[in-house]
Formats: structure tokens, sequence, C-alpha cells
């Protein structure tokens, strides 16, 4: 509905949104989980490079 | 002074012309997403002419409907964002895969930066990221989730109310009695289709076009240049759209 008595902007709106923007920035941090599930694939990455090492290894012995 | 595309600096000229401007300007999606995100690259252009808005007490209008393409684009926007954010956590032990793609995701953010351009992720980015923070998860975890949680969850929320707050938004309304105080004619799915089909635009677009034709108001403020001239071809008598100057 169009209002009677509309809405117009509000003066130093642009720079209040600038600030709420920059404060919930900061206030954003990776929580525990992330960061569990982060480091649990760096250590299944390097036994999954470790693997992939050995066989590598063991095919080129049995190719010599 | 004859309908057609405005730069922002001509709105006082177009509005000492035409009072008709006075009773209220239609803003889309485009705008109001540059005005309340500030890396956008029309973010200050936006300001300034809101901040002039307010000095005149021109009243701003928009349907609802923008709120699904707002709330999208600021998603879009704060996955690249907040990757970036943990890219910078020092001492983030993470593997070499998600250690390349966030300096990949670095990289780019800052090279779009520097052209003032806002970084987006489409849909199939933001499923690449979800399969990278799921690969090996236990059953009662979820990374993607995780990563939303921890960044994008408390920055989304409120925003739309936030803008819309600060914006002075208006909403219209499309129901019978409501629709036939700033509705001229009628506004049909119909015209949308047709919009759509003969322009190529996309249907938010579409619906904004058919807002702007069919109602009473004078004024489309958009920093799309695409829906710009949709507009300019289809609409009669006194309408004005109004461009970032440098768009």
């Amino acid at each position: 509905m169009e209002n009677k008595n509309p809405k117009t902007p509000k003066k130093g709106g642009g720079a209040r949104l600038k600030k709420l923007f920059e404060e919930k920035r900061k206030n954003t941090n990776p929580n525990p989980d992330l960061l569990q599930i982060l480091e649990r694939q760096r250590v299944d990455e390097k036994e999954f490079d470790k693997k992939s090492a050995l066989t590598t290894n063991h095919k080129n012995q049995l190719d010599v | 002074m004859a309908k057609g595309v405005f730069r922002f600096s001509d709105f006082l000229k177009v509005y000492n012309q035409n009072p008709s401007l006075k009773s209220g300007c239609i803003v889309d999606t485009s705008i109001l997403f540059a005005y309340s995100y500030p890396n956008d690259l029309f973010n200050q252009v936006a300001i300034e002419l809101f901040e002039y808005l307010a000095e005149l007490k021109i009243p701003l209008q928009t349907n609802a409907n923008i709120r699904a393409e707002f709330i999208n684009n600021y998603f879009q926007v704060l996955v690249p964002e907040s990757l970036n954010d943990l890219h910078q956590m020092p001492g983030l032990k993470c593997s070499e895969e998600v250690r390349k793609k966030l300096a990949s995701n670095y990289t780019t953010l800052n090279e779009a930066r520097k052209t003032g351009k806002s970084y987006k992720f489409n849909s199939g980015k933001i499923s690449e990221w979800k399969q990278l923070f799921r690969k090996g998860n236990l059953p009662t975890q979820d990374g993607w989730f995780s990563f939303c949680s921890s960044y994008t969850a408390a920055r989304m929320e409120g925003i739309w109310e936030s803008t819309c707050n600060e914006a002075g938004i208006n909403f219209l309304s499309l129901r019978g009695s409501e629709a036939k105080d700033w509705v001229v004619g009628s506004i049909e799915w119909a015209d949308v289709e047709k919009i759509v089909g003969s322009y190529g635009i996309g249907s938010f677009d579409a619906m904004i076009a058919n807002l702007f034709i069919g109602s009473h108001f004078a004024g489309l403020i958009t920093a799309d240049m695409d829906l710009a001239k949709t507009v300019s071809r289809i609409s009669k008598g006194n309408k004005f759209i109004f461009i970032p100057d440098d768009l």
C-alpha cells in the first residue's frame, strides 16, 4: 500500500550501515567445530600422502 | 523534460522540472545492495544520493520480491569475504588443498577490489566449497554448516531490515484495495513474461520494470544498465530512470 505518510531515507544511514558491517565482521570467528574439521582434513591428507608415497616406492621396487 | 535515463548528478535538475518525483521513486536490488554493502563499486555514490533524497524527503518504494534477490546477493559476497577472513586467521591449520584454494580466493578477491567490483560466488563456486569443507567429515559434523555458523550467520542476520530501516523503504502491496493507491492500470504476470522474452533480462529485473511502468511513480533508481535500458525502451509518459554517473 502507498502510505499517506511514507518513510524517507535517514540522514547518515549509509555511514551507520558501514559501521554495522565492520562491527559484524570483527565479531566473527571460526567455531571449534570448524577448526577441528579443518585440522582432521590436514591429518587425513598427510596420511593419504604418506600411503601414496609408500605405494609408489613399493611399486618402483617391484618394477626394478 | 522528456523521459529517459539520467545520471545521479542530474537528479536535482530533473526533480526541479518534474514535481511528480516528490511522491517517490522505486529502487531496485542493485542500488539497495550498493547502498548496504561497503565494498560495492557504487556504495559511495549510492550513499551520497540517499543523503540527498533524505534532504529532499523523497520516499523510496520497493516490492517485497526484491528481498529474496538482495539476500541472495549478500550471501554471494559474504562467502568469499568470510573465506578471506579464515585465510588470514593466524596459525590456521588446514589441508594443503584448502590452503591453496583460500590463497586463490584471496588473490581473486583483492584483484576484484582493485577494480572496485563486488566479488560474488555463483552457485557452482559455493558447491565447490561445500564439498571441500565436507570432505572426510564425521557423521556428526558438517564442515559447511560450521563455516556458515562461524562467519555468514551473524553477518546475514537482520541485514535486510537494517538496510530498509536506514533507507526508509516503503513496500508496495499488490493486494487489490491497497494497490489502487499507486497502480495505474494493472500489473500482470503475463507482462513479466513478455518483458523477459522480449528484452532478455532476468525475472527479478522484469518484475521491477513491470512494477515501475504500472505505477504512478515517476522515478526509478538503479545501478543496473540492462534494467535502465529496458525500462527506458518500454515506458511511456513522464518516467525517469536514474543511474550512477560512472555506470
